[in-house]
C-alpha cells in the first residue's frame, strides 16, 4: 500500500488552524474584498461595489494601462476590455487604483491593491446549489450552471418542476460524466455520460440510497456513501442545526454494467463510512470513518479519519482492508475529501466532530499532500464561518468552496489559487456582474462544483426526466 | 341625452367605486394590508435577475411597488378599488370597441369584476396579478384598433406571448377577448390565436412553470385561495359575458335590469368577503395586530370571539406576556395543548403558523426554533420574501448576537420604502452597541449549553430551557401548562417539584390552576394535609376543593361541578370525563 499512515500531528495542525481564525474583514472599503489576490486569466470581471462614489479606476500591468468608470459605488468593466487585458497581463502582476471623483474625496480614499494575473486558467462551469439556508427546507432548490469566463448562467434543475423533491449533489469527473441525485416519489440519479442521459435506482434489497460520491477519471465507475441521513436542531442559538449519518457504508457503481458492489471493509454497523472519492489513478478510494456511536446524543464523539482502501478499476472491486491515513482527534473530525486531479493533493473539511460541518463556524479546509504527506491547515485560505464543500480545477491550481464567512448563515462560492507547491493565494469570491447580489439574496451557494465540459441538460430536461424517464434499476453483485 | 347619460354612468361608477372601498375598508382591510407583509418591493441585482426568471415582468415589477403602499388598510383599500376600476373601464371600452350595443351586459360585466374583487381580498393573491388583468384587458383594447384584415390575426397572435411575458397568465384573457373581436371572420384569427396560446404554454416551459400555474400565473396554486377552478374560470366568464350582447339583443326593459344586476354584483361581493371568509380576515387581524405590538387589541379579539387555533394561541402568549399564562389558561379556550398554546410548523401547515409561532418562541427564549420558523415561512410563502420575516430574523440574529447576519437582513429592509427607518434605527443600536431591551430579555431566555431535539419538538425544547434557565418563567409555565392541558399530571408534577417548588414559588404567586393540579390526586385526609403542607396550596383553593368533595360525596356518579368549580382545573379534567361519558 502505498499510502501509509501519516505522523505528521493532525491535532496540532489543528490547534495551529484554529489560531488563524479571524473575523472576516469588513472594513476592506470594497465588496467584495478584491484587494491583492490571485485571480485565473479567464475569470469574468472582477466587478465590485465601493462607498457610493462615482470614480476613475486605472490598471496598471506591465505591458500597459487600462482604465475604468466607477459609477456611483459600482464598478464594472467591460468584458471585451477585460478580456483584452486579462490576456495582456497573462502571468504579470497588475496593481490598480481607485480615486474617488467629486468635492468631499481626498488622496486618503484613494484605494491602491494588486492582482496577480495567473496563466493558469480556472475550468469554465461551476455549478452550485441555490437554497434558502432553512432548516429542512427544500421549497425553492435550483442547481445553476454558472460560465466562469462571464455572467452567464443555465438552470441545471429547479425542483418546482419536480414535486419539490430534493435535489443535490451535482458532481462532475471533469471528462464529460456527472450525475445528480432527485429525491421524491420519481427521483433517481441522473447520469450523464459524455451527454447520454439516464436516470438510474442506485438503490437495491442489499444496498440504501447513495448520497455524496465520485467519479472515476474514465466515468465507468461511481464510488458513494449510502446513509440514512436526518437531522436535529441544537439549543443553543449558535450552533443551529446538525446532520448526521444514523449509519453510512461505501457502495462502488458500476456505469457500464449498471451494477452496485460493496465491501465488507466498509459495511457492517461498527463503523460508519462517509464522503468517498478516487484517487487520480483510480486505485485508491479515500474516505471518511469513524467508530459507531448513539446519535445525536453521542454526536461529539464522532470523529471521523481519513482512511484509505485498495480498488481494481479492472474488476470494479474494492478491495477489503482499510487503513487510517489521518486519524481524527478529539476536536478533529473529516469529511468532504476531494483528490486534485493531478494526484498530488487531497482536501479535505476539518471540524470539531461530525460528518456535517457547513453549520459548524469552525470548519476549515485543509491540505494533505500525498507525495510528502504533509498537512497545511490553509491559514491563508480560512477564515472564521464555515468553510466547506470544495471542488478541483481540472489543472488542479483552483479550488472554489462555499464559505459563510461574510455573515455566517449564508454560502459564497470562493475561489481560492493553489500553487504546484502547494502555497496558497488570498480566496475571493465569484465574481457577479452586480456584486449586490449577494447582499440581497436569501439564497445560500452550496455544493459548488468545477468542471470544464458544459452540463447537457437543462431544467426542463431534468424535469421531464423526472416525470415521464422511467428509472434504469442497478443490480445488486455480490 | 347623450350627456345625461355620461353623467350618469360616472355618477354610477363613484358609487361603485365608494361602496366597494366602504366594503373592503370594513370588510377586509387587514387581508390586503397583510399582503405587504409577505411580499417585498426591492431593485437589487437579485430581485431584479427573479423578476427577470419570471413571466409578467412589468405587472410583477409595478404590482410589487404598489404593494408597498398596502400598508394601511383603508389605502390598500382604496388602491385595490382603483384596480378593480380600471379593469371595469378597460372592459367596458373593449365592449364598445368589439360593437356590442347592450348595456345590460355591461351590468354582467361586473360578475368577473366582483370576482376579481373576491380573488383580491385574499392575501396569496398577489397585486400583480389584478394588474396583470388590467394589463390585458387595455392590451386587448389597444390592438382592437388595428383595422388591417390580413395582419391583425399574426399581430394577435404574436401579441399572447408577449403579454405573458409583460402581464403574466392574463394573455390567456387578452386571447379571448381578441378572439371575440375577430369573431366574423374566424379562421385565420383562432389559428393565430391558439398558436398564440400554445407559445404562451411553451413559454410557461420555458420558465419552469407547470400548465396550470402558466395560465394562473403571479398566482401560485398551492396557497390559499380555495377556489383555484375560478382562477381559469374567470376568463372564460369575461368571454362568456361578451357573447351575452347576442342573447340579449331582443330583451328590452333595460333599465329594470340594470338595477338588478347592479344589486346582484354587489350581493357576490358582500357575500363572499364578509360571510365566507370572515374567518380568514380575523385570523390575519389577530397576527397583524401581534405584529404592531398592539397587544391589548390582541387580548381583546382573542377573548371576544369563537375560539380556534390562533385565537386560543394569542390568548395564552398574551398570558404568557403578562405573567398570567396560567391563571388565564381555561377561561374558556382550551384544549389539547398543540391547538392552544403550540402552533403547527409542518411543511403543509399555512405559513401564518410559522409567522405567528416566532412570536411565542421568542417569549419562550427558544430562538432555535424561531429561526427555522421565520425561514421556514419565508420560504413557503408565494413570494419567498417577506418584510415581516425579515424584520422577524433581523430580530433573532440580535438576540443571538449574530450582528453579521442581523446587518445583512437590516440592509435588505434599508431599501424598502416602509421598513427603511425601522431598519436604520436597529443597525445603529447595534453599532452603538445599544441592544433594545427587549431583546436582552429574550436573549436571556436562551439556553447556553448545547443539547439536541426533533424539529417541531416544542416539549423537548422547553424542558431543556427550564433545565438551563431556572428562572425562565414564560418557558416554565408554557411546559406546565401544556402538560395540564394534556392531563399529564405526573409529568407536571415532576416539573412543578422542580421548578416552581421552593425556587419560583418564593418570587412569584403560585397560580391557583397548579394548585389545583397538586390537589387532584388527593385522596384522603392524610394525602389532603400532605399536599397543602408541602406545596402551601392557599385556603381558598382547599375549601373550594372540599366543597367541591363534599358535592361530589352527594352525586350518585361522583361527577358533579360545584359553581365555585367552573374555570377551575378540576373542571377541566371533569368536563372530559362527563363529555366520554355522553359519548359512550
Amino acid at each position: 500500500m502505498r499510502y501509509r499512515i501519516i505522523i505528521i500531528s493532525a491535532i496540532a495542525a489543528f490547534v495551529f488552524a484554529g489560531c488563524s481564525k479571524r473575523v472576516a474583514d469588513t472594513g476592506a472599503g470594497m465588496f467584495p474584498d478584491y484587494r491583492d489576490v490571485t485571480v485565473p486569466c479567464n475569470i469574468a470581471p472582477l466587478n465590485f461595489r465601493t462607498a457610493g462614489y462615482n470614480s476613475s479606476v486605472v490598471v496598471r500591468g506591465s505591458n500597459d494601462s487600462y482604465e475604468f468608470k466607477g459609477h456611483k459605488g459600482l464598478v464594472k468593466f467591460p468584458l471585451k476590455k477585460w478580456r483584452r487585458m486579462m490576456e495582456a497581463e497573462k502571468g504579470n502582476t497588475v496593481t490598480v487604483t481607485v480615486t474617488p471623483q467629486g468635492n468631499g474625496y481626498g488622496e486618503s480614499d484613494k484605494m491602491e491593491f494588486t492582482w496577480t494575473i495567473s496563466p493558469e486558467p480556472i475550468d469554465k462551469y461551476l455549478s452550485y446549489r441555490l437554497i434558502e439556508p432553512a432548516y429542512e427546507v427544500w421549497s425553492g432548490i435550483q442547481i445553476e450552471q454558472r460560465d466562469m469566463e462571464s455572467f452567464g448562467t443555465v438552470l441545471l434543475g429547479d425542483n418546482r418542476n419536480a414535486e419539490l423533491c430534493c435535489m443535490n449533489c451535482h458532481t462532475s469527473n471533469r471528462n464529460g460524466t456527472t450525475f445528480m441525485h432527485l429525491r421524491g416519489s420519481k427521483g433517481g440519479t441522473i447520469l450523464n455520460r459524455n451527454g447520454k442521459l439516464q436516470k438510474l435506482n442506485t438503490r437495491t434489497e442489499n444496498t440504501g440510497n447513495t448520497v455524496y460520491g465520485d467519479i472515476s477519471a474514465d466515468g465507468r465507475y461511481g464510488v458513494f456513501t449510502t446513509a440514512d441521513i436526518t437531522f436535529a436542531i441544537h439549543s443553543r442559538v449558535d450552533m443551529r442545526m446538525e446532520v448526521y449519518d444514523k449509519r453510512s457504508d461505501l457502495v462502488v457503481v458500476d456505469f457500464d454494467n449498471l451494477t452496485v458492489t460493496e465491501s465488507p471493509a466498509t459495511t457492517g454497523d461498527e463503523y460508519q463510512e462517509t464522503f468517498p472519492c478516487f484517487s487520480a489513478d483510480g486505485k485508491i478510494i479515500f474516505f471518511c470513518r469513524a467508530s459507531h456511536h448513539e446519535q445525536p446524543d453521542s454526536i461529539s464523539d464522532m470523529h471521523y479519519d481519513i482512511a484509505v482502501m485498495q480498488f481494481d478499476p479492472e474488476t470494479g472491486k474494492m478491495g477489503d482492508r482499510v487503513i487510517t491515513i489521518v486519524p481524527a482527534g478529539e476536536n478533529l473530525s473529516f469529511s468532504h475529501l476531494k483528490t486534485s486531479p493531478d494526484g498530488r493533493w487531497l482536501m479535505a473539511t476539518a471540524a470539531k466532530y461530525g460528518t456535517f460541518p457547513v453549520w459548524h463556524k469552525e470548519s476549515d479546509l485543509w491540505l494533505i499532500d500525498l507525495e510528502t504527506q504533509k498537512i497545511d491547515p490553509l491559514a491563508g485560505v480560512n477564515a472564521y464561518g464555515a468553510d466547506t464543500y470544495h471542488s478541483w480545477s481540472s489543472n488542479s491550481r483552483w479550488v472554489v468552496f462555499a464559505s459563510k464567512r461574510d455573515d455566517l448563515v449564508y454560502g459564497r462560492p470562493y475561489i481560492a489559487y493553489i500553487g504546484p507547491d502547494g502555497t496558497t493565494g488570498k480566496p475571493f469570491l465569484l465574481p457577479q456582474e452586480d456584486p449586490d447580489k449577494y447582499t440581497t439574496t436569501l439564497k445560500s451557494f452550496n455544493l459548488p462544483e468545477l468542471y470544464p465540459i458544459s452540463e447537457v441538460y437543462s431544467s426542463r430536461t431534468v424535469a421531464s426526466f423526472y416525470k415521464d424517464v422511467e428509472t434504469e434499476q442497478v443490480q445488486y453483485k455480490p | 341625452m347623450m350627456r345625461r347619460y355620461r353623467i350618469a354612468d360616472v355618477a354610477l361608477a363613484g358609487f361603485t367605486l365608494v361602496g366597494l372601498w366602504i366594503i373592503f375598508s370594513v370588510q377586509a382591510p387587514y387581508r390586503l394590508e397583510f399582503k405587504e407583509q409577505i411580499s417585498i418591493f426591492l431593485f437589487g441585482a437579485d430581485r431584479i435577475s427573479w423578476y427577470l426568471s419570471n413571466p409578467g415582468i412589468i405587472s410583477s415589477v409595478t404590482g410589487d411597488w404598489l404593494t408597498q403602499f398596502y400598508i394601511n388598510g383603508r389605502i390598500a383599500a382604496a388602491l385595490s378599488c382603483l384596480l378593480l376600476l380600471l379593469i371595469t373601464a378597460g372592459l367596458v371600452r373593449f365592449h364598445r370597441l368589439a360593437g356590442s350595443k347592450h348595456k345590460l351586459v355591461l351590468m354582467f360585466l361586473m360578475i368577473p369584476v366582483a370576482l376579481e374583487g373576491y380573488f383580491i381580498t385574499f392575501p396569496d393573491y398577489p397585486v400583480s396579478a389584478a394588474l396583470g388583468l388590467a394589463v390585458a384587458v387595455w392590451s386587448a383594447c389597444a390592438l382592437a384598433h388595428i383595422k388591417d384584415s390580413r395582419l391583425s390575426p399574426w399581430i394577435y397572435g404574436l401579441s399572447v406571448p408577449v403579454m405573458f411575458v409583460i402581464a403574466g397568465g392574463h394573455a390567456f384573457t387578452m386571447a379571448l377577448l381578441l378572439g371575440y373581436l375577430k369573431r366574423k371572420d374566424a379562421a385565420a384569427t383562432v389559428i393565430c390565436l391558439v398558436a398564440g396560446l400554445i407559445a404562451m404554454a411553451l413559454c410557461g416551459r420555458f420558465y419552469n412553470l407547470t400548465l396550470l400555474h402558466t395560465f394562473i400565473w403571479p398566482v401560485y396554486p398551492k396557497h390559499i385561495i380555495p377556489d383555484k377552478g375560478l382562477l381559469i374560470l374567470q376568463p372564460l366568464l369575461i368571454l362568456a359575458v361578451m357573447s351575452l350582447n347576442h342573447l340579449f339583443f331582443r330583451i328590452g326593459k333595460e333599465r329594470i335590469m340594470v338595477g338588478v344586476l347592479l344589486g346582484m354584483a354587489f350581493l357576490i361581493q358582500v357575500l363572499f368577503i364578509t360571510t365566507r371568509d370572515k374567518e380568514l380576515e380575523n385570523v390575519v387581524k389577530i397576527g397583524t395586530l401581534a405584529y404592531r405590538n398592539e397587544w391589548k387589541e390582541v387580548k381583546e379579539m382573542a377573548g371576544s370571539n369563537e375560539p380556534n387555533m390562533y385565537r386560543n394561541f394569542y390568548w395564552n402568549l398574551c398570558g404568557a406576556r403578562e405573567g398570567r399564562l396560567a391563571d388565564d389558561l381555561l377561561k374558556g379556550r382550551w384544549g389539547s395543548s398543540s391547538s392552544s398554546l403550540f402552533l403547527s410548523t409542518g411543511r403543509n401547515d399555512p405559513y401564518f403558523s410559522m409567522m405567528y409561532f416566532t412570536d411565542a418562541l421568542l417569549e419562550i427564549g427558544d430562538v432555535s426554533q424561531a429561526t427555522d420558523c421565520a425561514l421556514l415561512a419565508q420560504t413557503v410563502m408565494p413570494g419567498h420574501y417577506s418584510t415581516r420575516m425579515l424584520r422577524r430574523l433581523a430580530e433573532i440574529a440580535v438576540v443571538t448576537g449574530d450582528y453579521a447576519v442581523a446587518s445583512k437582513y437590516l440592509d435588505i429592509l434599508s431599501r424598502t420604502r416602509n421598513h427603511r427607518e425601522w431598519a436604520r434605527d436597529l443597525q445603529e443600536s447595534i453599532n452603538r452597541d445599544e441592544i433594545p431591551e427587549q431583546y436582552l430579555i429574550w436573549r436571556s431566555r436562551t439556553a447556553s449549553k448545547d443539547h439536541f431535539f426533533g424539529q417541531g419538538d416544542i416539549r423537548s425544547s422547553l424542558k431543556i430551557i427550564a433545565q438551563e434557565s431556572p428562572y425562565n418563567r414564560t418557558a416554565i409555565d408554557y411546559l406546565l401548562c401544556s402538560l395540564l392541558l394534556d392531563k399529564n399530571l405526573n409529568s407536571f408534577i415532576d416539573y412543578y417539584d422542580r421548578y416552581y417548588l421552593n425556587a419560583l414559588d418564593r418570587i412569584v404567586r403560585v397560580p391557583d390552576l397548579y394548585q389545583e393540579a397538586l390537589m387532584v390526586n388527593v385522596n384522603s385526609d392524610e394525602s389532603l394535609r400532605a399536599t397543602v403542607e408541602k406545596y402551601h396550596i392557599s385556603q381558598e383553593v382547599v375549601e373550594k376543593f372540599m366543597n367541591l368533595m363534599a358535592a361530589r360525596a352527594r352525586s350518585e356518579n361522583g361527577e358533579v361541578l360545584t359553581e365555585e368549580s367552573v374555570g377551575t382545573y378540576w373542571n377541566y379534567i371533569m368536563a372530559v370525563k362527563l363529555i366520554s361519558g355522553n359519548q359512550r
